[in-house]
Parts: C-alpha cells; structure tokens; sequence
C-alpha cells in the first residue's frame, strides 16, 4: 500500500465509488503503475469469484414471475421507483427466501417486480405493479407480511410449547431483531453498501427461518 | 413377543390391527417395562417418536431392533411393522403423555428416524442415515452415513465421526461437528460452531451471537461459508491451498495469524469502519466467504493455540 488510492481499490472494483471520488481514482490510476498493478491482481480475484457461479435457491420463483407478468402486463397508474443493484440483490435474496420455504404467502401475495434496465449504469428502473389494497408494495413489505403472518401463527399456537420454551424461541427472535436494527442503522449510515444490503437480507431469512421452524414445532403439538 | 392386552381392549381394535396382533407384530401396551426384539432387514428404516424423557440407540450387527423402555403407568408404546420399517412411539391415554426413556438398538445399516419435543436424544455406532429433532434436549450422533440431519431449539447439538450430507440445526446453543466427512450446513442462533476434523468441499456455517471456529481441509473447487454477527470467525487454512479469500466485517477487525499474499487489500471505509479483505492463495480456486458484522475474523495455521483453545 503506497498511497491512500489504494485503500479505495477494493471498492473501486466492486463498483462501490461514486462518480466524483471514482473519476478522480481513475485519473491517479493512468500514472501510478502499482495501483494499476493492485487493481489488477483485485479485478482477477473478483473474476474469479464471479466465476465460481450462482448458488441457485432450492425452489426457483422465476416461473411464478414470468406466468405473472405475461398474465398482468403493466398498465397505466404503475408508480416508477429507483432501486440501487444493491438493494435489488437485496430484494431479490429475499424474493428467492421466499419462493424456498413461504408459497402459502405467495399465494396471497402477487405483488412482483418487472425490471427494465436503465441508461444508468448502477440504478434501475423498476416499475411495481399497482399493489392491492392488502399487497405489500416491495419484496421488503412482503418481508414483513411474511414475518407478521407467521408471528401470528406462531402466537395462536402458543399455549402448545411449555412457557419456558416459548420464552427461548421469542429470546432468540429478538436476538435476530436486534441483528436486523443494527444492519438497518449501518445501512443509513452507509447506504451504498453491497454487503450491508445482501446481510440485511440475509439476517431477514434467518428471521424468517426461525419464525417458521417455531411454526411448525408448535402447529405439531396443537 | 409377550403381549398383554385386555379382552376389552382387543375387541375394540380395528381388524387390520388384529391382524398384526395374531402374526405376532404389534401395536403393544407396556404397562411394565417393555423389552422385545423385532426381526429387520440390515437397511431397515426405523422411526421412534417420543414426546418426552430420552432415546439412546445403538447399532449392532444383528438383523434385528431391539427396543427396552421403562415402566410407564399411563402411556402405551407402539411398535408396528417388521422387516423393511419399524415405527416405535408412545401414545399416551391420558393427555400429554408422561416422560420414558427408550434404549433402542438398531443393525448397524439402519436409516433413523427420531422426533421427541421434550427429549434428550443420543445416537451411536450407526451407519445408516439418520433424522434427529427434539425441542428442548441435547442431540448427539456418534456415526452415522447418508443423508444426516439434526435439530434442537434448546439443546446443543453434537455430530461426530459422520460420512455423507450434514445438517445440524440448533437455536439456543451450539453445535460441534468433528470429523466428518462430508457437505456440512450448520446453523444457530445463540450459540459457537466448532468443527473441527472437517473433510468437505461445502461447508455453510452461520449463527448470531457466537463464535464459528473451523480446522479442515480447503479443497480445490469447494465452497466455505462462515458468518456470525457478533461472534469472532476463525478459519483454519492449511498450507498450499488454492483459494480465493473474501473477508467482510462492519464494525469488528480482521487479522491473520500467518503472512498473507501481497495482493490482499485491505479497506475500511463508510459510516461504519466496514473491513473487506480479498485475496488468493494459489489458483484461488476454492471459494472461502468469513463474515462477522461486530466480531473478529482471524485467519491461522491447523493446530494454531488460536483454534485449540476454541
């Protein structure tokens, strides 16, 4: 590490930068050859790493969304709204969670996403369907439904488990709570971040997870 | 087998049941204590599903399941089937029935299929796959080829000397997988992982708060996963490996315990003091991910004190 550019290398290849700082990166690039020779060696790293594959969901959701929007195509009234790749891979996580262990929220559910690339390079254009009155608008709210509906689930059933029990399994859902606000809060304060968005996401599964296994263990026993 | 079964009782029973009954098979009432021995095949698949106490199995190399369980006044223990399946339950004649412990031994070939809620549930000198799940209760296979899961809210779940597709599950304590081999998905909330002996090319690790320690090979093409949110990641990596590294904390540290290539760049910026660490060792062909949002990733050598005293 030679100069301070080179600390901002990483994010420079995972196309984290904004214009003004990634310009300037860009200039300092085309006259240091050992950043040039790191950006290399990082880029190669990257590649490599993007070459290794998508881990695809158990259960693939894509079927649902074409048979969705061959079936509703947009019409007029939709609302426009700018989604970062960031938070779309987020959304996107939580879309494929849910097509893996949730199709009963699905089914009542049809809220879906139709993409269309944009001239920018690191946003899109993604336009929502008009939600019903009882849809959740984003893949984020259906989160959300999903984590309520299952609560609720969860709650009808409780008086199955042993106080004891119940008070673990809510002590862990809180835990994974607080995992999800600390995420959220990092977020506002960094809100470009890949990582912090597919995390976010990530801790929202495991949520989701828990709630369902709770589900299941006391919907056995009712 | 011996069975005791009231007149009354038998003329209640549906035909089919009667028919099991005069072959010799069960259903069973075990007012005392229950010790019979059923003829199986070496593949055999036995289900045992015990609301409360314990299950302890082991395998022998007997075509036959033998199942002993304690005196219960209040509970029946049902064995049906032979040969291909056994299923072995208790079934209560008063509400939620009351706590016994079964000790059931199985051919060694066996596949296992055990549920309890409130059960402690101990497996050993198996071979054959085997489902586990309790809620409030320890889970401990020594053994164990096939397809493997095992779960448990309360308890901590222990898997030892296993071949084939792993999956421990726990909520609110750890889980420790030593030598296995195998693909391993491991997963907690409140609570460390250890694994330790490890030979696989996929490995997910992930809890919430708690450590996640891992010592085992780091194979050509394979995919490694290890995350906790506050809990400290600490990754064995041997020597000559070929493997790309992707390290990322939000507000812990990143430290290695050897030299790292030249190539590794390390960066800390936003809101936050996010660390992101990327580099390869060699071909960079496997694919090794470490995560912790508010704890320490620390990369070492097998057999480093750091990995021990975890």
């Amino acid at each position: 590490m030679t100069d301070s550019w080179t600390d901002r290398l990483s994010e420079y290849v995972d196309g984290e930068l904004d214009a003004t700082t990634r310009a300037a990166l860009e200039a300092h690039l085309a006259s240091c050859a050992s950043c040039r020779a790191t950006r290399d060696e990082l880029q190669r790293v990257v590649d490599r790493a993007r070459g290794m594959g998508y881990r695809e969901p158990a259960n693939d959701l894509w079927g649902a969304i074409e048979t969705s929007i061959t079936a509703h195509p947009p019409r007029a009234g939709r609302r426009l709204v700018t989604v970062s790749w960031a938070r779309l891979a987020a959304a996107a996580a939580i879309v494929a969670m849910l097509a893996g262990g949730f199709a009963w929220t699905l089914a009542t559910r049809r809220t879906l996403l139709v993409v269309t690339p944009a001239s920018s390079r690191d946003t899109l254009v993604t336009v929502l369907r008009q939600p019903s009155p009882t849809g959740a608008a984003t893949t984020v709210a259906s989160y959300r439904d999903a984590a309520a509906d299952l609560q609720r689930a969860f709650d009808a059933n409780r008086s199955t488990l042993r106080p004891e029990t119940m008070r673990v399994i809510e002590e862990n859902l809180r835990a994974i709570d607080l995992a999800i606000a600390q995420t959220d809060s990092a977020l506002r304060r960094d809100p470009g971040s890949a990582y912090l968005n597919e995390y976010l996401a990530a801790t929202m599964q495991r949520k989701l997870k828990l709630l369902r296994r709770a589900v299941e263990i006391t919907s056995a026993r009712s | 087998m011996t069975l005791s079964v009231p007149f009354g009782r038998l003329v209640r029973r549906s035909r089919a049941e009667l028919l099991r009954l005069l072959v010799g098979v069960a259903p069973m009432v075990a007012c005392a204590q229950t010790d019979t021995t059923i003829p199986v095949q070496p593949n055999a698949r036995i289900q045992i599903q015990n609301f409360a106490g314990s299950i302890r199995v082991r395998g022998w190399d007997r075509n036959a399941v033998r199942i002993v369980v304690g005196e219960s006044r209040h509970d029946e223990v049902h064995v049906q089937g032979r040969d291909a399946a056994v299923s072995i339950s208790t079934v209560s004649r008063s509400g939620v029935p009351a706590p016994l412990d079964y000790e059931i031994t199985v051919p060694v070939r066996a596949s296992l299929d055990i549920g309890g809620t409130y059960t402690e549930i101990a497996i050993e000198g198996v071979r054959g796959s085997v489902s586990a799940t309790t809620v409030q209760g320890e889970v401990s296979l020594h053994g164990g080829d096939g397809v493997i899961s095992l779960k448990s809210v309360e308890g901590g779940v222990t898997v030892q000397d296993a071949v084939g597709r792993i999956e421990v599950n726990g909520v609110n304590k750890g889980l420790t997988l030593r030598n296995i081999n195998g693909p391993i998905a491991a997963e907690t909330v409140n609570g460390s992982i250890v694994l330790d002996g490890i030979d696989s090319d996929d490995v997910d690790a992930e809890t919430v708060n708690g450590p996640v320690t891992y010592e085992g090979t780091i194979k050509d093409g394979g995919r490694y996963r290890f995350g906790s949110h506050n809990g400290t990641v600490v990754v064995s990596i041997p020597e000559r490996v070929n493997a790309t590294v992707a390290a990322v904390t939000y507000q812990g540290t990143f430290s290695s315990r050897f030299a790292l290539p030249n190539a590794a760049a390390d960066t800390a910026h936003g809101g936050g003091t996010r660390r992101r660490v990327n580099f390869a060792f060699g071909n960079g062909s496997a694919r090794i991910e470490a995560e912790s949002f508010q704890g320490s990733i620390i990369l070492a050598r097998p057999g480093d004190a750091v990995i021990r005293q975890r």
